[in-house]
């Protein structure tokens, strides 16, 4: 239960240290007034994007004074620090154009947050909330968000403190072997993360629980699909024979030719195993692969979202990657 | 200019807005409020095992079935937040409330039952300040939409009798915006109106809740231009039927035009608290049988006089409703 909860808290660190809003701000009106989205960190790479002032990105990975980032459409790319800044770009007054709204989503607290009575830090308290608790967004006011608590209370908490369509955590129905403790909306945070293993193959991934729910399983007992709360996010994994006893590099071109994974834009090999990630039509997917008993069992990892749950799903993908293995 | 007054004076929608609205409009269209779902927090022990959605361009009326699976109480807010009225942006709403905070007449039932509800609602300036307090101290209304023309004028001189300081200081929080001193002046807030309560789910029980309220629908012309441009045609899934059905009644009309009603019902970004619903049943009422309705839903049974009716099992909705309702101009 320990480990469980330090991965948990490192998964909400992580989550804040990575996925909170950031902008486009500071460049010179008169000068080219773009920044430069590029293939690396550093101005000898491709510009891949200009990206005008208050583009909205989230900052994925620091080198030096460059930052990985990805946009709201899913693109990456290296961008200079100097120019990015964080939170949620300033309104412009006099935009004609309506605010894109959070109003009526769901989503789940990044870390323990204030629950205020006005749009200032220095406004009263109205409670603490915990950190992983679910709130509905009721209203949006710059870089505050007006929320529904869990336990029924309405008040501000800066937007960055939420991550917009992650369930709770401690609201999960029962685990997947069907024997798992439930719990309310008053529970604390009990569960964060918890082990899939496959019992034919001893395929297992760590997967966050409050996020996933496990499909009904195939009648041969090969693997399990499992799908976000919200619907968008999917994973399988399985394994099964190498039956065609094919090699690492055959495994991987078949992949490659099967017209499934169209768009390749990461590929890493090992000794026995490769991952392939990129877009399948408008859904980001990465895959790993992994071959066991000297190549006589494939095991496989594939998850796949839509490009706008990058920044939250990313940093969870690659915890899940990490955990992959066969007991 | 003479004939779209005409017209207007006939459809009590777009009279309002021509009458009411002090920004001009850049078109002859209100803009609409697209209300979705009621909101949960994810919970994977609570089951939507049934929906009945009724929507009409007056009234839409849903009602639910949840089921909690698990072997204990669960308590959980519900929310029925609705969309920012966004002053800054368009004015020209066409609701005409008694209640300008339930402007849209929300109203609620559990097991059968006329249950109270909490409504939060909350004055918001676009560069994100809490104006609620201020407006309230000087007796402005969350919104200003109104049933009457003399409410209307009230508070307009309500408004404008403030004392200068009074607008100064709306004016300086940016509330308001307008001229400094002199007629006029625009909301320029952003009003987010939200309903909620307390719900329990007992275990292994079914929970009915029930709500109905008054939609805030795009009220417009439609006339032979707008079928040669094609308007609607791709959101509303218009067909040749349709159409047709839509020049014959323009033939009988002044002006060749005929009024739309455009109502958008949200039903996907509920798939962030909810998994498929075990049964989905649509209700469409089309009102007159002198209107004629178009979405893009196939399978659509008529019904009744006015009434279509489509059902599905196991359903993840997978994109919003938008309904075209075309009639002929009320002639009072």
């Amino acid at each position: 239960m320990i480990m469980r909860i330090s991965l948990l808290l490192t998964l909400l660190i992580g989550l804040a240290g990575t996925a909170t809003a950031d902008y486009v701000s500071g460049l010179d009106p008169h000068g080219d007034n773009f920044l430069a989205l590029r293939s690396g960190p550093g101005t000898g790479y491709a510009v891949l994007h200009e990206l005008g002032p208050n583009t909205e990105l989230s900052v994925l990975e620091t080198s030096g004074n460059w930052r990985r980032v990805v946009l709201n459409d899913g693109k990456t790319g290296w961008a200079f620090a100097k120019y990015i800044a964080a939170g949620v770009p300033p309104v412009d007054p006099n935009s004609e154009y309506p605010i894109i709204t959070q109003i009526g989503r769901t989503g789940a607290t990044l870390r323990q947050v204030t629950l205020r009575v006005d749009t200032a830090s220095d406004s009263a308290a109205l409670g603490r909330l915990r950190s992983g608790g679910g709130v509905i967004v009721l209203g949006q006011s710059g870089a505050w968000l007006r929320v529904l608590t869990e336990a029924g209370a309405v008040g501000f908490i800066p937007t960055g403190a939420v991550a917009i369509g992650v369930a709770p955590i401690g609201l999960q129905a029962t685990n997947i072997s069907g024997s798992g403790k439930k719990s309310n909306a008053a529970a604390p945070a009990s569960e964060g993360w918890t082990r899939y293993v496959n019992p034919r193959f001893g395929t297992a991934i760590n997967y966050p629980s409050g996020l996933f729910l496990a499909d009904p399983p195939p009648a041969n007992g090969d693997g399990r699909n499992f799908r976000s709360v919200d619907g968008r996010a999917e994973f399988l994994i399985y394994g099964q024979y190498n039956a065609l006893d094919q090699s690492l590099s055959s495994l991987r071109e078949d992949d490659r030719s099967s017209g499934r994974y169209d768009s390749v834009t990461y590929e890493k090999t090992g000794n026995d195993w490769y991952v392939l990630s990129g877009y399948m039509g408008d859904r980001v997917y990465y895959r790993r692969v992994q071959l066991t008993g000297g190549g006589d069992t494939v095991h496989v990892f594939e998850i796949t979202y839509p490009p706008s749950d990058k920044p939250a799903l990313d940093p969870i993908t690659t915890q899940m990657s990490r955990s992959f293995a066969t007991e | 200019m003479q004939d779209m007054f005409a017209a207007c004076s006939l459809l009590k929608a777009l009279c309002l807005m021509v009458l009411f609205t002090l920004p001009a409009a850049a078109n002859d269209s209100t803009a609409s409020l697209d209300t979705g779902e009621l909101v949960l927090i994810p919970n994977a022990d609570i089951r939507l095992e049934e929906e009945e959605l009724f929507i009409s361009p007056d009234e839409i009326r849903v009602r639910y079935v949840f089921y909690n699976t698990s072997s204990e109480t669960i308590t959980t807010p519900v929310a029925f937040p609705l969309p920012p009225v966004d002053y800054s942006y368009e004015a020209n709403y066409s609701a005409d409330p008694a209640d300008a905070v339930n402007f849209v007449d929300f109203r609620l039932w559990v097991d059968g039952r006329n249950t109270p509800f909490q409504i939060d609602a909350r004055a918001i300036t676009r560069d994100g300040r809490d104006v609620t307090s201020l407006l309230a101290k000087y007796g402005i209304p969350i919104t200003t939409f109104t049933s009457d023309e003399a409410g209307f004028s009230g508070l307009r001189n309500h408004l404008e009798t403030l004392p200068r300081a009074a607008m100064a200081e709306l004016r300086s929080v940016g509330a308001i915006h307008g001229p400094d001193w002199g007629e006029g002046f625009y909301e320029a807030w952003i009003a987010n109106v939200a309903f909620y309560w307390m719900q329990s789910f007992p275990s292994h029980t079914r929970v009915v809740i029930e709500h109905r309220y008054r939609p805030v629908p795009t009220y417009t012309f439609y006339g032979n231009y707008d079928l040669e441009a094609q308007h609607l045609f791709d959101e509303a899934c218009i067909d040749a039927d349709f159409e047709f059905g839509a020049r014959r009644r323009m033939a009988d009309q002044p002006y060749e035009m005929l009024g739309a009603t455009i109502l958008k019902y949200i039903l996907v970004t509920a798939n962030n608290w909810r998994g498929s619903i075990g049964r989905f049943h649509l209700t469409i009422d089309k009102g007159s049988t002198d209107a004629i309705v178009s979405l893009c839903r196939d399978g659509i049974r008529k019904t009744g006089p006015t009434i279509f009716e489509w059902e599905g099992r196991d359903f993840q909705p997978n994109q919003d409703l938008t309904l075209l309702f075309l009639a002929p101009l009320p002639t009072e």
